[in-house]
């Protein structure tokens, strides 16, 4: 129940990519500050469609086409939100975005830190990412860790529709830089009754998708598709529906690290599912921490299903390299029957 | 190829809507005709024909909605290879669910035609999970030793099990043979024993009640003694939300019989005490205990009570007080003992009644015992 | 030098001579070379119908998205034939036609566009070892290019290096920066602009304020000029004198080839979300095969019979190749790893063990479930 008579509930149907859509027209109309720019993302809506409609609602000083530039699109934002505006720049697909790093970790990242809180970044860079929709080359990739290793950056991955609605709000709403990675897998392939209240959800938190007493499956992003499936099949076949239990990680940096422990404190088991590569990837953050701070409660060993340390093969070959339904219920069966 | 099937046409698409089709069965097309428009979420895309050939049959009418992989048109007289190159029309492999055998279709159709519900919550949930501390060396000895380190108490920090913890185990286990591991109703009845010790705060009341005729079944007769009480004093006839402060008072009597077997202890339900006779009442618990005798009580008799009755007094002579344990969300467990001679040597039946003080109050608990004690002898009240 | 505002032009939209049009008044030499022409001819003809080819391929499921270069054919087909072998040619995605004429062939440019990293792996029959593979990233060739041209000019090779780029590619950093070493280095280098007027849906306008994209050589002091690119006759000559110098170590040159892109971006686009149809039909009018074909018509070079033999012969080579694309099979899940590192790294042995239970479990899984088409009619 919903009693805000300011934003009263009203539920829409809508695809992971309308959800989007949904909150930037919402931060759009709430907040003149709010602006846009990138590719494509005027008349066209954005190669996906994420930003359709909106150039012709707000108008083009508020929803900019850029030149073809990526660095520029992440400087320019940079220095329109140190002046004021909150800018949202969408990179049309994560293989394109390594020309923003300069600005974003050079700057966005650190502009509070280095002004003692004089002047700051509250913006948000928005990219579809990850495989499986048998794109061309450079369209593939999960590179979420790099963006994870800077200081002062956040990086968000949402993985349902009501979640990119809640979670883009709130990158929004935050006062400092966000990477919000888009699982362009997802865009369409479900559609949920979301709350177009502008409602935003918290960003340094997980999300508890199943309850479960013997494993911590760990995900986030389009991998959360699969898991869902094994895990709601697992727990039917068992009979027990409190089996495996689901956190979406959501939160990429900062990591929620309290319900990860609360969790595994009552597991003792966890399986960590991502689509990157597997090496210095966000699953190795996690591990990490479990080692370092909860290997007394742990049954098995911590084990991790990720992309290989491999360029991703081209989409004829893809699905080698992308994680299917049965790898995790293989990780998870086999974490469920080894103890130390 | 036999069928043609819908590609993707974008990139990650997932159904087209047709707009309009060229072709119909009988029609002889050539590589690359166009066939039919459809409408994708991101543009109108016109199909041509993959190969030459006789259409046999077309598939979906104009404004109907086609699924990635589900089939456009077939061919006269083809066989069904998909010699799909680039795979863009297969269903994603190593799928769990028996259901997306070779088509996905059908599960696909379910979840565009009805929006999935989405379940989340944010961060930590609570449980009441109690977790164990063991590092991997010591959980690595207590397999090796065959010690099951769910079952040792840790004397390290925080309760964490030492490896001295568990060869200690381990002796024990070799001059005491091991310990048995709970299962079945024993497992359930620690599991709830523990839940009500951690949520109830438990008082008992002791009566002695001098009888002025002794019933031939007193288990029916308490029982029919209770749901006289209930009505009277219905705040011990409640289910208490103990998270939420909420409580339910009931209009009606399930009453729990607690029965000790082999195995563990039972406590299946007679239903609606209130409205039943004794004799009906009489034959309805010696179906239920034959029931859990020879293991047939189905799940559903064992769940709904709203108050027990435990006559232990039944199981032994001596057996004369109890403190029984209250079951949440019930609030009141009433247990007998033994009848005994009183003073004037006419019958005294003792009774003891656990409430949870939480929800019911001393009054409310002591006059529950006196509608008991009057029921049973007889004496009318308004 | 500044620009030309008005772009070096040799045939109308009709296929006439101009004179006294871009400055040039009589028709350059070459275009006596029947042969020379006609060859310009079929490769502008085969290179439309790979395209449309191709496009029916990714709506068929064969192959993924396309980006079709109707209408971009005598850019590409010039630069094809203004390259000798063992020019250095860094192409970006759009170039299909100087990629067939440097002798790649069409079953693997279809590999590329169907997922396969076998595309970029031959060295083609009439290029250099040293081509580039297509370049996606935006722009990031022409550093590329840059980088080669100096080091042949380092070893002291007479060849040039010749690099394509799109006009929104002409927007971003990467692209100034290598304007800025070559003119600094004075490098063998020509850069073409196939200035199509969109870069998806964003307009030539928006992509920067000057008049021509040529100018922005100026900056870097290499001379440049926007020539029209539906006209093959003055993309050749354009192209060749710019690789000529280039050769001669003359330094680098800028090309703003002007065209249109008559088709959607890719096959993943809908180019009616953002322009006009009206702005493609007369765009239409001035397509370059057409123009080309007038003109070898007038001069005598080539009849109707020839022309339907081409049609045909464009068909039979489609076919072929089409069939040759789809006897190719997949590689081996694990070929992933195989060009990883030169040296095998120690630490990837357990990913390839993991990568081929994988394809056992997910492969098996699959044959057990493919019960074959169990959706009734
Ligand atoms: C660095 C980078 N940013 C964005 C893209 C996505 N993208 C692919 S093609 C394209 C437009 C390119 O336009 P233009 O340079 O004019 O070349 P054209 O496609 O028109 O030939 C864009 C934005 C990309 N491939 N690389
Ligand atoms: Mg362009």
């Amino acid at each position: 129940m919903n009693n805000n008579l300011e934003n009263p509930d009203c539920f829409k149907q809508v695809s992971l990519v309308e959800a989007i859509n949904m909150a930037l027209d919402y931060a759009m109309s709430q907040d003149e500050s709010v602006v846009m720019l990138g590719e494509d993302i005027g008349k066209n809506g954005g190669v996906f469609r994420a930003t359709d409609g909106l150039q012709e609602k707000f108008g083009q000083a508020r929803v900019m086409d850029t030149p073809l530039a990526e660095t520029s699109i992440a400087g320019a934002a940079v220095g329109m939100s140190v002046a004021g505006l909150k800018p949202i720049a969408e990179i049309q697909f994560m293989g394109f975005i390594y020309a923003t790093l300069e600005h974003l970790i050079c700057h966005a990242a650190r502009m509070r830190n280095r002004t003692r809180g004089r002047l700051s970044c509250p913006m948000v860079i928005r990219a579809p990412f990850g495989g499986g929709i048998h794109a061309p080359e450079h369209h593939s990739e999960s590179t979420e860790a790099l963006f994870a290793h800077i200081p002062g950056l956040r990086v968000v991955i949402p993985s349902s529709p009501a979640r990119a609605y809640g979670l883009l709000l709130a990158a929004i709403e935050n006062p400092d830089p966000v990477i919000f990675l888009e699982p362009k897998r997802l865009y369409r392939s479900e559609v949920h009754d979301v709350n177009d209240n502008g409602q935003a959800l918290p960003l340094d938190s997980c999300f508890t998708l199943r309850e479960g007493e013997e494993l911590t499956l760990i995900s986030w992003g389009a991998c959360i598709k699969e898991c869902l499936a094994v895990v709601d099949q697992m727990n039917a076949e068992s009979g027990n529906d409190k089996r495996i239990e689901l956190i979406d990680l959501a939160s990429i940096k900062p990591i929620d690290f309290a319900t990860i422990a609360h969790s595994i404190k009552k597991t003792g088991r966890c399986v960590i599912v991502h689509e990157a590569a597997k090496t210095c990837g966000v699953g190795a953050e996690i591990a990490a921490y479990i080692a370092e701070h909860l290997m007394a409660y742990c049954k098995s060993p911590v084990k991790r299903i990720t992309g290989f340390d491999t360029v991703m093969p081209y989409f004829r070959n893809e699905q080698h390299y992308l994680i299917s339904e049965l790898d995790i219920k293989a990780a998870i069966d086999e974490s469920l029957s080894s103890d130390f | 190829m036999r069928y043609f099937k819908l590609p993707d046409l974008g990139e990650g698409l997932i159904e087209a809507e047709i707009v309009e089709w060229h072709v119909k069965a009988g029609d002889q097309v050539s590589t690359d005709q166009v066939m039919l428009a459809v409408e994708t979420a991101k543009a109108i895309v016109e199909i041509p024909s993959p190969q030459m050939g006789i259409i046999e049959h077309t598939f979906g009418d104009i404004g109907d909605t086609v699924h990635i992989g589900e089939p456009l048109v077939e061919y006269q007289g083809e066989n069904d290879s998909v010699s799909v190159v680039g795979n863009l029309s297969a269903e994603p492999l190593g799928q769990v669910s028996a259901n997306n055998n070779g088509s996905n279709t059908e599960a696909n159709n379910k979840s565009q035609a009805e929006a999935k519900t989405d379940r989340f919550s944010i961060g930590i949930k609570s449980s009441t999970m109690i977790a164990i501390q063991a590092s991997p060396s010591v959980r690595g000895l207590a397999g090796r030793l065959g010690v099951d380190v769910e079952q040792i108490t840790g004397t390290g920090d925080g309760g964490r099990i030492t490896s001295d913890d568990v060869e200690k185990a381990a002796r024990m286990n070799q001059n005491l043979g091991d310990s048995e591991k709970l299962t079945g109703v024993r497992k359930a009845m620690a599991q709830v024993m523990i839940k009500s010790h951690q949520q109830i705060v438990p008082v008992t009341l002791f009566a002695d009640v001098p009888l002025t005729k002794v019933a031939s079944e007193m288990t029916i007769a308490v029982a029919k003694a209770i749901a006289f009480a209930c009505i009277k004093e219905p705040a011990l006839n409640v289910w208490f939300d103990g998270e939420n402060m909420s409580r339910r008072i009931l209009d009606f009597v399930d009453l729990g019989i607690a029965v000790d077997t082999e195995q563990g202890l039972f406590v299946p339900v007679l239903r609606q005490v209130q409205d039943r006779d004794e004799d009906d009442l009489k034959a309805g618990l010696e179906a239920l205990k034959h029931a859990v005798i020879t293991r047939n009580i189905p799940p559903a008799e064992l769940t709904g009570a709203t108050i027990i009755l435990s006559n232990y007094g039944s199981l032994n002579p001596y057996c004369r007080y109890g403190t029984p344990i209250v079951v949440p969300p019930m609030v009141a467990i009433v247990g007998i003992g033994a009848l005994y001679a009183g003073e004037d040597s006419g019958k005294v039946l003792p009774i003891s009644l656990t409430f949870d003080h939480r929800c019911v109050t001393g009054g409310e608990a002591s006059r529950f015992i006196g509608y008991i004690a009057d029921y049973l002898n007889n004496i009318k009240t308004e | 030098m500044m620009p030309h505002n008005n772009p070096l032009q040799y045939l109308s939209a009709e296929g006439e001579p101009l004179t006294e049009r871009g400055g040039r008044h009589e028709l350059p030499d070459f275009v006596n070379d029947q042969s020379l022409l006609l060859q310009a001819y079929r490769w502008m003809n085969l290179t439309r119908a790979f395209d449309q080819k191709a496009v029916a391929l990714q709506r068929t499921g064969i192959i993924g998205t396309y980006p079709s270069s109707l209408g971009q054919e005598a850019i590409s087909v010039a630069c094809g034939m203004a390259l000798a072998q063992d020019d250095v040619f860094v192409p970006y995605y759009r170039d299909h036609g100087s990629l067939l004429v440097r002798g790649n062939l069409m079953e693997h440019l279809l590999l590329y566009w169907g997922g396969d990293e076998r595309g970029s792996a031959y060295v083609a029959k009439a290029g250099s070892a040293l081509d580039m593979p297509i370049c996606v990233p935006i722009a990031t060739q022409a550093s590329h290019a840059v980088g080669i041209a100096s080091a042949l000019k380092i070893q002291q090779k007479r060849q040039a290096v010749l690099c394509t780029l799109g006009d929104g590619a002409s927007s971003k950093g990467d692209f100034l920066e290598a304007l800025n070493l070559a003119g600094s280095w004075h490098l063998p280098v020509v850069f073409v602009i196939n200035n199509n007027q969109w870069a998806i849906s964003v307009p030539r306008h928006i992509q920067s304020g000057a008049p021509t994209l040529a100018q922005k050589a100026s900056a870097a002091a290499i001379p440049s000029m926007q020539v029209d690119g539906n006209d093959f006759i003055a993309m050749y000559e354009a192209l060749t004198e710019g690789l000529h110098r280039a050769r001669q170590r003359k330094g680098p040159m800028l090309i703003e080839a002007i065209s249109y892109r008559l088709s959607d971006h890719t096959t993943a686009d809908d180019a009616s979300r953002y322009r006009g149809q009206e702005e493609v039909d007369k765009a239409w009018k001035n397509e370059p095969i057409k123009r080309l074909q007038n003109f070898i018509f007038q001069r005598g070079y080539w009849d109707k019979k020839a022309e339907g033999c081409l049609q045909d012969d464009c068909q039979t080579q489609l076919e072929k190749s089409v069939q040759a694309y789809k006897s190719i099979e997949a590689e081996q899940p694990e070929a992933m790893f195989d060009y990883m590192y030169q040296t095998w790294p120690a630490a990837l042995d357990d990913q390839v063990v993991t990568c081929g239970e994988k394809y056992k479990r997910n492969y098996l899984a699959a044959q057990q479930h493919s019960s074959g088409f169990n959706k009734g009619a």
